[in-house]
């Protein structure tokens, strides 16, 4: 019996410690420091530390959205973006989301953006809310393509009629616009000028919109004489 | 030492080992992966395959990827197009423009992109095509 009792007890003695030693060990208690006064500066940046983990851990169950437009309005809280979706609201803030333009790294302010810019804007989508992570100062680029209705060289503008348009569009052009031919022959683009471009033609175009108004800044023009020599 | 001491210590060892044993399997087990479903992308991948032919007979046009408002991480883009063989083709961007004829019905193009939006459109002319012309326009992002 004492034999029994000595084993059960140095069983129970080892099966503790062994289960002590498999165990997670717990982390160490950090040493209580005593917290020197913080200034205000630092108070402010472990506020907006806080502030950044908070909004980056609700973030992260959201969906990225990218979209680019043209600001209607704009609050330190709210940015109003007419995009071709239709009209988005983006909640934004000075120090969560960043400010910028798309071409260089050097960070910008909101109070830089203003109304009738156009924009590309990062969000996140979270319950039907976007949270903007970034605004950035874009270039607004449309394309398209039609046939020459007629070119006016001296007042700078092209009629196109668009694929599926009865009446034809006049297209302001940049005063530098460059004009590509395409050669039949070579099968390459070359360069050529305004006034080789004729009633039937097919155009592709991009216009770059600068100031309140989109110009055509470059011309592809395919010769009507292709289409009929051709396959096309 | 006595014979009942070591006993009770080889006892202690091996019920401690197996208890360790058991936690650390346990951690194991709960912390592991699903696998991909595999059989799900090769059926969309086959489903593709099977448009793109059935584009082929039609003289059907479309720029079937990237989607339309995606995000690209780099400074190009490989645009997948289906076009009937021998269409021209017309790729316009803000940056820049290609024309070539093309010699397989479904092909690549890459194309450069911009900081920020890209509007492309790929245009075809070919007169398998309704109107003898199509085109498609898509908008892409880059953010350096």
């Amino acid at each position: 019996m004492k034999y029994i009792t000595f084993i059960a007890f140095a069983l129970l003695t080892l099966f503790t410690a062994g289960s002590l030693y498999a165990a997670p060990k717990p982390t160490a208690t950090p040493t209580v420091t005593p917290t020197p006064t913080k200034s205000p500066d630092e108070i402010n940046k472990e506020l907006l530390r806080e502030k950044v983990a908070t909004q980056l851990a609700r973030l992260v169950q959201g969906t990225q959205k990218i979209f680019s437009g043209t600001i209607e309005s704009k609050t330190d809280k709210e940015l109003v973006v007419i995009t071709k979706e239709g009209t988005l609201t983006v909640r934004v803030d000075e120090n969560l989301t960043k400010w910028a333009t798309v071409t260089s790294t050097r960070e910008l302010k909101s109070a830089d953006f203003k109304v009738g810019e156009f924009v590309t804007v990062d969000a996140i989508e979270l319950d039907g809310v976007l949270n903007g992570n970034a605004v950035y100062k874009d270039n607004s680029y449309k394309v398209g393509h039609g046939n020459v209705s007629s070119v006016d060289a001296d007042n700078n503008t092209l009629s196109v009629t668009k694929a599926q348009e009865q009446a034809p569009t006049e297209l302001k052009l940049d005063k530098a616009v460059r004009v590509f031919l395409y050669n039949q022959k070579t099968q390459v683009l070359d360069k050529s000028r305004l006034d080789k471009v004729i009633a039937g033609d097919s155009v592709h175009y991009v216009q770059q919109k600068k100031g309140a108004e989109y110009v055509v800044t470059k011309l592809i023009v395919i010769p009507q004489e292709l289409f009929i020599s051709s396959s096309f | 030492m006595r014979i009942e001491t070591v006993i009770a210590v080889i006892l202690g060892v091996l019920v401690g080992g197996t208890f360790a044993y058991y936690l650390t399997t346990k951690t194991v087990a709960s912390g592991s992966r699903e696998s991909i479903n595999i059989s799900t992308a090769e059926a969309f991948i086959g489903k593709q395959k099977a448009e793109a032919q059935e584009g082929e007979k039609n003289g059907k046009f479309a720029v079937t990827a990237p989607a339309d408002n995606t995000l690209v991480k780099a400074p190009q883009a490989v645009l997948q197009i289906e076009a009937p063989k021998a269409s021209l083709i017309v790729i316009q961007t803000s940056g820049e423009e290609k024309i070539f004829k093309n010699t397989q019905s479904v092909f690549t193009e890459s194309v450069k992109l911009s900081a920020g939006e890209n509007v492309i459109e790929v245009t075809a002319y070919n007169k398998e095509l309704p109107v003898g012309v199509s085109s498609q326009s898509l908008t892409l992002y880059y953010l350096p």
